[in-house]
């Protein structure tokens, strides 16, 4: 009733209405400006990191140096070893945590029920997306490297993929979690409908929806993965490999001891020779060109995806 | 403007129609507050049978739990029990159910893929094993819908306009030939043609299927339905705490709140000529409020 009485009032005139409108252009002015603001301070940081390294690096980048094992003369070392370590891992990981992931997501969105157990699980993968890293190498070094040595063969790139694949599972659980729950329920409404099973209704209509947004996810766990250092260290990767894993027995070669990009970056910086320090500059480079392709790649087929959807 | 267009249908059909579905003191309570309370009522094989109600009155909420939606559905809770030809629909398998019974949402949800495989992938969920082409298109035409997506099947059904992706949705159902099909406002979107060419074809459809429809359209109901359940929303009073209700929330629900019940359900010429109660007759002549002093008991609206 006060609502009804509210409107006759106003229709005939605008005076409960705020004529003047030059503050609200000014705040949205501000605030334009203020956002604006905010992308400058990142992009210059940004770019003020990427010039130095580039600086730096940029000249030391050769064949010589990305098909050379490393070296104790800063002139000759290469990162081959540690090029094919990452890929390597990165291929392994991205092969454990996308199914373990996703299906786990699945479980937990799709299938069970809302019990206090399944609060209790949501709760703990959440925790444990913040749980430092260093923890997971304990862990790794625990369960991979010690119990499971048989099948890992010790301090090798298995492993550390493993290692690094729970590291990064919550992350994939969530963001699969995420678009799966973004997928709106009448689809699946209408998929139960039709007399479909749970499996079929997720296989038909939700997960295609979801795929682009878990694709994302998992791209971006594999960022971090890439990047990680201190969980390899814990589990015991070599800083120094002149050796490359046998490409015709893959299990031979996930059972080969490791080097990855970080840690090649790593040990390069702390030796005190200003030339190693240079070639630490152009591993950033490569690293960040891998880590780029790696994102180029999930994006190609994010799009294809969603064209499909 | 009724009782002309239904002079030969005083009577059911036949004089003892089976019965399909009978639905027992059903309740429904979402996150422990009822919406519904002890529903019951048994539908006619055969015919087609007409929910009106006010908006809110949970008249979408009865019709899902005829096929078991409701379970699905985050925090709904229902007691009671719905069978189907005397059998407790809870003792098949859910998707048995939802397999012979169709339905056709309020709002349209048509799958993110092509038209034709918008209806392929419920006969292929369902193990089709003859042609699926023809099957496709037959469904097309039953909803007049063939003539307009005939030249691109492939377009995607989220690009066609809402009256053509409830017409979609309507085909999807019935290309699965359920045995009967719950129709929740099914030509809300549509416009007046197409929305005869439903009515029709939902005549037709009576052949063979048993249909339960839910529409504001008093109109559509009185031209197509044979029965009408009319429901209404009505305030908790002290008395009406019924066991079944205790049952089914845990939440001391205020007196005063508004829960939707079943005041009449009769032939469709009963409900528009001789409604028992005052509020059915409120709510099908809005407006005229001269009736007080009719036979019925006098509910508050
Ligand atoms: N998923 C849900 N969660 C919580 N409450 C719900 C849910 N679905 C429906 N309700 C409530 O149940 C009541 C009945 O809803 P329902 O959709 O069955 O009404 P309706 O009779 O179909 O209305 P309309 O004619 O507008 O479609 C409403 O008060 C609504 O707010
Ligand atoms: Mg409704």
């Amino acid at each position: 009733m006060t609502y009804q009485n509210e409107g006759a009032e106003t229709t005939g005139s605008t005076s409960s209405f705020e004529v003047n409108m030059s503050t609200r252009y000014k705040i949205d002015t501000v605030f334009k400006y203020a956002t604006w603001a905010a992308v400058v301070v990142a992009i210059v940081v940004l770019v003020v990191l990427l010039v130095d390294v580039a600086v730096d690096g940029l000249p030391r980048l050769s064949w010589q140096f990305l098909s050379s094992m490393p070296s104790r003369k800063p002139e000759e070392a290469g990162l081959l070893s540690a090029l094919v370590g990452t890929v390597w891992v990165m291929i392994l990981v991205a092969l454990i945590c996308f199914p373990i992931g996703v299906g786990a997501g699945i479980f937990l969105e799709e299938f069970s029920k809302d019990t206090w157990f399944s609060r209790a699980i949501e709760i703990n993968i959440n925790n444990l997306a913040g749980v430092p890293s260093i923890i997971y190498g304990l862990l790794g070094l625990q369960v991979f490297v010690r119990w499971l040595e048989p099948v890992t063969g010790g301090r090798s790139i298995l492993t550390g993929a493993a290692t690094l694949a729970l590291l990064v599972l919550p992350i994939v659980i969530v963001a699969t979690r995420e678009s799966l729950r973004a997928v709106p329920d009448s689809l699946r409404q209408a998929g139960f409908a039709l007399g479909a099973t749970r499996w079929q209704v997720v296989r038909e209509h939700v997960f295609p929806l979801a795929l682009p947004g878990i694709l994302t996810g998992t791209i971006l766990a594999l960022s971090r993965a890439i990047g990680e250092t201190a969980p390899l260290i814990t589990i015991g990767a070599l800083t120094f490999i002149s050796f490359l894993p046998p490409l015709d027995n893959p299990i031979e070669g996930v059972q080969s001891p490791f080097t990855v990009l970080p840690i090649q970056v790593y040990n390069w910086v702390s030796r005190p020779q200003a030339e190693f320090h240079t070639n630490a500059a152009a591993g950033i480079i490569v690293l960040m060109v891998v880590l780029l392709a790696m994102n180029a790649t999930a994006v190609i087929l994010r799009n294809k995806f969603q064209k499909q959807a | 403007m009724t009782s002309t267009t239904l002079i030969d249908r005083d009577r059911p059909a036949s004089t003892s129609p089976e019965v399909i579905f009978r639905a027992e003191n059903i309740c429904v309570a979402y996150e422990d507050i009822p919406v519904l309370e002890n529903i019951t009522l048994d539908i006619y094989k055969h015919q087609i049978t007409g929910f009106i109600g006010p908006s809110g009155c949970g008249k979408s909420t009865l019709l899902r739990c005829f096929n078991r939606l409701n379970e699905l559905v985050r925090g709904a809770k229902t007691t009671g029990t719905v069978s189907l030809y005397d059998r407790d629909i809870n003792s098949f398998h859910p998707v048995e159910v939802r397999r012979r019974i169709g339905m056709v949402f309020q709002r349209p949800n048509p799958f993110p893929k092509s038209v034709y495989d918008n209806i392929a992938v419920g006969l292929r969920v369902n193990g089709y094993r003859g042609d699926i082409d023809e099957r496709v298109e037959t469904a097309l035409r039953q909803v007049g819908l063939w003539n307009e997506v005939k030249q691109n099947l492939k377009k995607n059904a989220w690009d066609l306009s809402g009256g053509q992706q409830q017409r979609l949705c309507i085909a999807r159902a019935i290309a699965l030939q359920p045995e009967a099909i719950l129709m929740d406002e099914p030509c809300a979107s549509l416009d007046p043609i197409s929305s005869a060419r439903i009515d029709e074809l939902l005549c037709e459809m009576k052949q063979h299927y048993t249909i339960i429809i839910v529409t504001h359209n008093l109109k559509q109901a009185a031209r197509i339905t044979d029965r009408i359940a009319f429901f209404n929303v009505e305030a908790w009073e002290s008395d009406d705490r019924l066991e079944t209700l205790s049952s089914l929330t845990h939440k001391n629900v205020p007196l005063g709140y508004r829960v939707g019940r079943l005041i009449e359900y009769a032939p469709t010429v009963e409900i528009f000529t001789r409604p028992q109660h005052q509020v059915t007759l409120d709510y099908l002549s809005p407006g005229t409020h001269q009736h007080s002093s009719s036979h019925s008991r006098d509910r508050q609206y």
